[in-house]
C-alpha cells in the first residue's frame, strides 16, 4: 500500500482545493478591511487551514473500507449527540444547536451531513436490489434520513435540516429506483411542503422566505441584506472594482462579509471575470469529486464519494444562489472561502475522504 | 465474494454519472446566468446605485427607564450629553482645520491628529469624536462656528444622570459597556436589543432590572453615497422609501425608597465608613439603604475613566461594595435580643430572674469580662438589655446552648439571605455545633457559646439582616422579605408589574415574650442609664433600640487600656445600632453599622436617631399639608 501512496494520490483535487483556499485567504483580508483586524483574521484562517491540511492528510491514510465497518456506530453516536443537544445544548437566537464541551463548542448537525452520507452509502452498499429499489425497500433508508432531519428541525435549524434533506434526496436519486416509487415520493413531497409551511415553519422562517420572494418588502431586515448583496455583486461589472476597493464591502454596506456573504466581496472586487474563474474552479472541483466516485471499485466508495460531492455541491449552490438572490438567505457558508475554523476544518476532512477513495481505485 | 455482484451494480451506475453531471452543469449554468445578469446586463445600474446612494442604518439609542422614589421623585434620569466630532470627508484643509478646532475647543492639536489617525480606516462619513462630554457653553461656541467649519459636528448622546450624586449609589448601581461574555449571554435570550456598543446595568438595581429598564434602539435609514456623503432629502431615492424603526424607551421603576430618608441617612453617615438600612416593619419595604464611601455613577455612564476606576478599586474602604448587603459583621450586643428570646422561650430564664454582675464571668476555666468593668450588680432582663449587661447574657447563653441560639436566630432571619432582589447578598452566619464540625472538623468548645451569646465569636450579620431582625421584633414576629421596587410602569404609564409584601414566616413566639424584649429595648433608649439614653431618644416618639460594639480583633497588649480612638483605625471596634419606632404599630426599623466606629452608643445610635427623626418629621409635614389642603377644600365648598 505504501509504495502506491504517492503515485496514486489524487493531486488534482488537492491542487484545486489549495487554489481556492489561497483565493479565499486574500479575499478574506479584503473583507476584513485589512489593517490589524485583517491581519488577525488572515492568520487565524491560515492557521486553521494549516491544521485542516494536516487532518486532510491523516484522513487519506486510513483505508475508507476500514471506516465502512464503523459507519453505524458513528451514525448512532451522531444521533445520540443530536439528542444531547436538544437536552443540554446552548440556546442562541432562539434555537438549540450547540453542545458546549467546556472548551470547544460543537454543532453535531454539521457533522450529520457527512453522517447521513456514510449511513446511506453503507445501507445501499449492503442492501443490493438489482432490479431497482421499490417503495418498501426505501422505507428503512428513508427513516434513517428522517430521524436526524426531525431532530434538527426541532432545534430548530431549518437551514441545516434542509441541507441534509437535499443531500439525502441526491443520494436517493442516484441509486436505482423503480419509476413508480419515484413518482410516489415526488407526489408526497408536493403535498408535504404546503403543510410544513402552515404548521412547521416558525414566523421568522416564513418571513425569510417571503422576503426572498420580494426583497423590496422590507429594506431593513433580510431584504436589505439581499439587496445590498445584489448591488455589491452587480456593481463589480466585468472587471471588478479592484482588490480592496469594493465600496459596498469597505463601507460595510454588505452584511456578514466574512462568512455568508464572502462571495459578494469577491464578485464586487473582481467582477464577472473573477466570479467566472471562482465558480469555474468550484465546478472543476466538483467534477473531480464525481470522477473519484465513478472510478471507485466498490459500491460504498462510489456512493460515499458521490455523497461528499453533493455536500459540497449544495453548499456552493445554495450559498452563491442566496447571495445572488436566487435563493432565500439561510445561513450557509461557502467552502474554503468563508471565515471560520469549523467550516474550513470539516471541508478539508471531506476533501481528505475524497482523495482517500480516489487513490484506492487500483487496490483490488 | 461480495465484490462480484458489486461490479455489476457499479456498472449500472456508470450511465447515472452523465445524468448527474448534466444536472451539475445545469445548476452551474443557472449561477453563471444569474451572475451575468447581475454584473453584465444590470452591471451599470448596480454600479450607479453603489456609487450614488445606499441606505445606511443610523442607530437612535432607546433611552433607559427612569427610576423614581416612593413619592414619584426621579432619582435617575437621562440627559443629553454633547460630543464634538469631526467628519473626515468634509475636512478641506486638514492643517488649518486642526489648528482652528484646537483653538476653539482648547485641546492639543496632537489629540485631534491622534483621533483622526486612529479612525483613518473607518468610512470617511463616520464622525470622529475629538472631545467628549463638552459643556453647553462649548456647544454654543461650536455651533456659532459651524458655518465656517462644516466638518465640525455636535453629536448628542444620552447619558445616565444620577440626580442625587453619591446618595444611594450602591442601591441604584451603575452602567458600563457590555462585555463580550455578557453580550453572548444576552444574545442567547433576545435577538437584536444589544450590540457591542451597548451599555448595560453592571450593579445594583440597574443590573437587577436590566431587562425592564433598558430601552430598545431605533434605526433611521439615511441615504448616503459610497464616499459617505449624505444625499439631500429631495434627491431621488432608488429604494422609494425611507422608513425607520422608532426607538422604544425602557420601563420606569418605582422604588419603596423615600429619598428624604436617603438624604438624611447619607448626611448622618457621611463621615463614616459603613451602612444604614431602614425598613417598614409592616411590609418589608426598604425605605433607605446607604453605604459609605460611595461613588457618583454619573461619571461612569458613558464609560469609566481608567484612573477613576483604579482609585475606586484600590480604595481600602471598598466604595464599590454595597455594605448593607454585601458585607457582614459580628452583631455584638444587638444580638442579645436573640439570646433573651431563646432564654425565655426555653424557660431558662424568666423576666424577673436576676443575675449578679461583678464585671467578670468564669466558665469552664475561661474568664469573660463585662464591658462595664465594675459590673452592673444584680440585673434582671429589662435592665440587662437596657444597660447591655454581658454577664446576664453569658449566663443565659450557657443555659440555652449554641444550637438553640442559632435556632431562634434563624427564625428571625439570621444566617440566611433575606432574599432581597440585589446581587451578591451575603447570608451572614448563625453558628451551630454541626456547622463548626463541618467548617473546622472539630467539635464545639463550650466556652465559645459564651462569646457567641453576646454576638461575638462566629456570628455574622449584614446590616439589612440586622434591620430585619428588629423589624420582626417590632411587628411582633412577622418575618418579611425586604423589597425595593413597588411597581414597574411602561413609558405610557401602565403598571406591568407590582410587588406586594411577602411574608416569609410568622414566628411562633408568644406576644408576651416579645413584649418583655421590647421593654428592655425601650429602657435602653428611654430610661436613664440605658446605653442609648443620650444618643437616640426623641421627644415626640418612643424609640426602641439596642447598641452593639463588636470586636474586630482581640486587643493587642500594647493597645490595652488605650481609648478606642487612639488605636489604629483598622483595629477599632465596629459600632452598631438597631432600632424601631414607635413602640406599638411600629412604622420604621433601622439597622446601622459603622465600621471601626468604636462605640455603638456614641457613633451608630445618633445616625439611627437622625433617620427616625427625619421619618417622623416628614410624616408631620405631610400631615399638616394634608390638613391644610382639606381645610382649603372645606372653605371652598362653604364659599360655594
Amino acid at each position: 500500500m505504501r509504495k502506491h501512496f504517492l503515485s496514486d494520490f489524487d493531486f488534482s483535487i488537492l491542487f484545486v482545493t489549495i487554489l481556492i483556499c489561497i483565493i479565499g485567504l486574500f479575499n478574506l483580508y479584503s473583507a476584513t478591511h485589512g489593517g490589524i483586524i485583517g491581519a488577525q483574521k488572515f492568520s487565524s484562517q491560515l492557521t486553521w487551514m494549516g491544521v485542516g491540511f494536516v487532518v486532510l492528510i491523516i484522513s487519506t491514510l486510513v483505508d475508507y473500507r476500514i471506516i465502512e465497518r464503523f459507519v453505524y456506530p458513528i451514525f448512532g453516536f451522531l444521533i445520540f449527540l443530536l439528542i444531547l443537544v436538544l437536552i443540554f445544548g446552548t440556546v442562541e437566537h432562539g434555537s438549540r444547536r450547540w453542545l458546549n464541551l467546556g472548551g470547544p463548542r460543537i454543532q453535531p448537525s454539521e457533522f450529520m451531513k457527512l453522517g447521513i452520507v456514510l449511513c446511506l452509502a453503507k445501507y445501499f452498499h449492503e442492501e443490493r436490489k438489482l432490479r431497482g429499489y421499490g417503495l418498501r425497500d426505501l422505507m428503512i433508508p428513508f427513516g434513517l434520513l428522517m430521524i436526524p432531519m426531525f431532530l434538527i428541525l426541532v432545534e430548530p435549524d431549518l437551514g441545516t435540516a434542509l441541507m441534509i434533506g437535499l443531500i439525502g434526496f441526491s443520494m436517493f436519486l442516484f441509486i436505482k429506483m423503480k419509476l413508480k416509487s419515484f413518482l410516489i415520493i415526488a407526489t408526497i413531497g408536493f403535498i408535504t411542503v404546503p403543510i410544513a409551511w402552515q404548521f412547521v415553519l416558525k414566523g421568522y422562517q416564513k418571513e425569510r422566505v417571503l422576503t426572498f420572494l420580494n426583497p423590496e418588502r422590507d429594506p431593513r431586515g433580510k431584504g436589505f441584506h439581499a439587496l445590498q448583496s445584489r448591488i455589491a455583486i452587480g456593481s463589480g461589472q466585468f472587471l471588478g472594482k479592484g482588490y480592496r476597493k469594493g465600496t459596498q464591502t469597505q463601507l460595510n454596506f454588505l452584511p456578514e462579509q466574512r462568512t455568508d456573504f464572502i462571495f459578494s466581496v469577491f464578485a464586487e472586487e473582481h467582477g464577472f471575470k473573477g466570479s467566472v474563474l471562482l465558480i469555474g474552479l468550484y465546478l472543476w472541483f466538483l467534477s473531480l469529486g464525481m470522477r473519484a466516485s465513478r472510478r471507485a471499485k466498490d459500491k460504498f466508495g462510489a456512493l460515499l464519494a458521490y455523497g461528499i460531492t453533493t455536500i459540497f455541491f449544495w453548499q456552493i449552490f445554495v450559498n452563491i444562489g442566496m447571495v445572488t438572490g436566487l435563493l432565500p438567505i439561510v445561513g450557509v457558508t461557502l467552502p474554503f472561502m468563508s471565515y471560520g475554523g469549523s467550516s474550513i476544518l470539516t471541508s478539508l476532512i471531506l476533501v481528505g475522504l475524497l482523495i482517500n477513495i480516489s487513490m484506492r481505485r487500483y487496490m483490488f | 465474494m461480495i465484490m462480484i455482484g458489486q461490479q455489476e451494480e457499479i456498472r449500472e451506475y456508470k450511465n447515472r454519472y452523465s445524468f448527474v453531471f448534466s444536472m451539475l452543469l445545469i445548476a452551474f449554468f443557472l449561477l453563471f446566468t444569474r451572475i451575468w445578469y447581475l454584473q453584465i446586463l444590470k452591471g451599470k445600474t448596480h454600479y450607479a446605485f453603489s456609487q450614488q446612494q445606499s441606505l445606511r442604518q443610523e442607530k437612535i439609542p432607546g433611552p433607559r427607564g427612569i427610576i423614581y422614589d416612593r413619592h414619584g421623585l426621579p432619582l435617575v434620569d437621562n440627559i443629553p450629553a454633547f460630543d464634538i466630532a469631526l467628519i473626515p470627508q468634509l475636512i478641506k484643509n486638514k492643517e488649518e482645520t486642526i489648528q482652528n478646532v484646537s483653538q476653539l475647543l482648547q485641546i492639543e492639536t496632537e489629540t485631534i491628529q491622534a483621533a483622526l489617525h486612529k479612525a483613518r480606516k473607518d468610512p470617511p462619513f463616520q464622525p470622529v469624536v475629538i472631545k467628549a462630554n463638552v459643556s453647553r457653553d462649548e456647544v454654543a461656541r461650536v455651533e456659532s462656528h459651524l458655518i465656517d467649519m462644516p466638518a465640525l459636528e455636535v453629536r448628542i448622546d444620552i447619558t445616565r444622570k444620577y440626580l442625587f450624586g453619591e446618595i444611594g449609589a450602591h442601591l441604584l448601581g451603575m452602567l458600563g459597556q457590555i462585555s463580550q461574555a455578557e453580550l453572548d449571554d444576552l444574545q442567547k435570550q433576545t435577538h437584536t436589543k444589544y450590540d457591542q456598543f451597548s451599555f448595560i446595568g453592571k450593579s445594583g438595581l440597574e443590573k437587577q432590572w436590566e431587562d425592564y429598564l433598558s430601552g430598545t434602539d431605533g434605526y433611521a435609514y439615511v441615504a448616503v453615497d459610497s464616499r459617505g456623503y449624505r444625499r439631500q432629502e429631495h434627491e431621488k431615492n432608488i429604494f422609494g422609501f425611507l422608513s425607520s424603526i422608532e426607538e422604544q424607551p425602557g420601563h420606569n421603576l418605582y422604588l419603596t425608597i423615600d429619598q428624604d430618608l436617603q438624604n438624611a441617612a447619607y448626611e448622618a453617615l457621611k463621615n463614616e465608613v459603613g451602612s444604614v438600612v431602614a425598613l417598614n416593619p409592616k411590609t418589608g419595604e426598604v425605605l433607605a439603604m446607604i453605604s459609605n464611601p460611595a461613588f457618583d455613577a454619573t461619571i461612569f455612564s458613558r464609560g469609566v475613566p481608567p484612573e477613576d476606576w483604579k482609585d475606586l478599586v484600590n480604595n481600602p474602604y471598598k466604595p464599590l461594595k454595597n455594605k448593607a448587603i454585601q458585607d457582614h459583621y459580628p452583631p455584638g450586643s444587638t444580638y442579645k435580643v436573640i439570646t433573651a428570646i431563646a432564654g425565655l422561650e426555653d424557660k431558662k430564664i424568666t423576666p424577673t430572674v436576676k443575675y449578679n454582675c461583678n464585671g467578670l464571668f468564669r466558665y469552664m476555666g475561661g474568664l469573660y469580662r463585662c464591658w462595664q468593668e465594675k459590673g452592673h450588680g444584680l440585673v434582671s432582663l429589662h435592665r440587662a438589655i437596657g444597660e447591655s449587661c454581658d454577664v446576664f447574657f453569658y449566663n443565659t447563653g450557657v443555659l440555652t446552648g449554641i444550637d438553640r441560639l442559632a435556632h431562634f436566630g434563624k427564625m428571625f432571619g439570621l444566617g440566611q439571605k433575606t432574599g432581597i432582589l440585589l446581587e451578591n447578598e451575603q447570608p451572614g452566619l448563625a453558628p451551630t455545633q454541626k456547622w463548626r464540625a463541618q467548617r473546622f472538623g472539630s467539635p464545639w468548645i463550650p466556652g465559645e457559646t459564651v462569646s457567641n451569646a453576646i454576638g461575638q465569636g462566629f456570628n455574622l450579620v449584614t446590616p439589612l439582616q440586622l434591620a430585619n431582625v428588629y423589624a420582626t421584633i417590632a411587628n411582633g414576629g412577622k418575618l418579611f422579605r425586604p423589597y425595593l421596587v413597588s411597581h414597574i410602569e411602561t413609558p405610557q404609564g401602565n403598571t406591568i408589574k407590582e410587588f406586594h409584601p411577602e411574608l416569609i414566616s410568622e414566628i411562633e413566639v408568644p406576644a408576651q415574650t416579645v413584649e418583655e424584649v421590647k421593654q428592655g429595648l425601650w429602657e435602653a433608649v428611654n430610661k436613664p442609664g440605658g446605653t442609648a439614653y443620650y444618643r437616640a431618644r426623641l421627644p415626640e416618639v418612643d424609640v426602641l433600640g439596642k447598641t452593639g460594639t463588636s470586636q474586630v480583633v482581640s486587643l493587642k497588649e500594647e493597645d490595652r487600656g488605650k481609648k478606642c480612638h487612639e488605636i489604629d483605625f483598622k483595629f477599632r471596634d465596629h459600632a452598631l445600632f438597631a432600632a424601631f419606632a414607635p413602640r406599638n404599630d411600629s412604622e420604621i426599623a433601622v439597622g446601622v453599622v459603622v465600621e471601626h466606629g468604636c462605640h455603638g452608643s456614641s457613633t451608630a445610635a445618633p445616625i439611627a436617631k437622625a433617620i427616625i427623626e427625619a421619618y417622623f418629621y416628614k410624616k408631620k409635614i405631610l400631615k399638616e399639608k394634608k390638613q391644610k389642603k382639606e381645610l382649603e377644600e372645606h372653605r371652598e365648598e362653604s364659599e360655594i
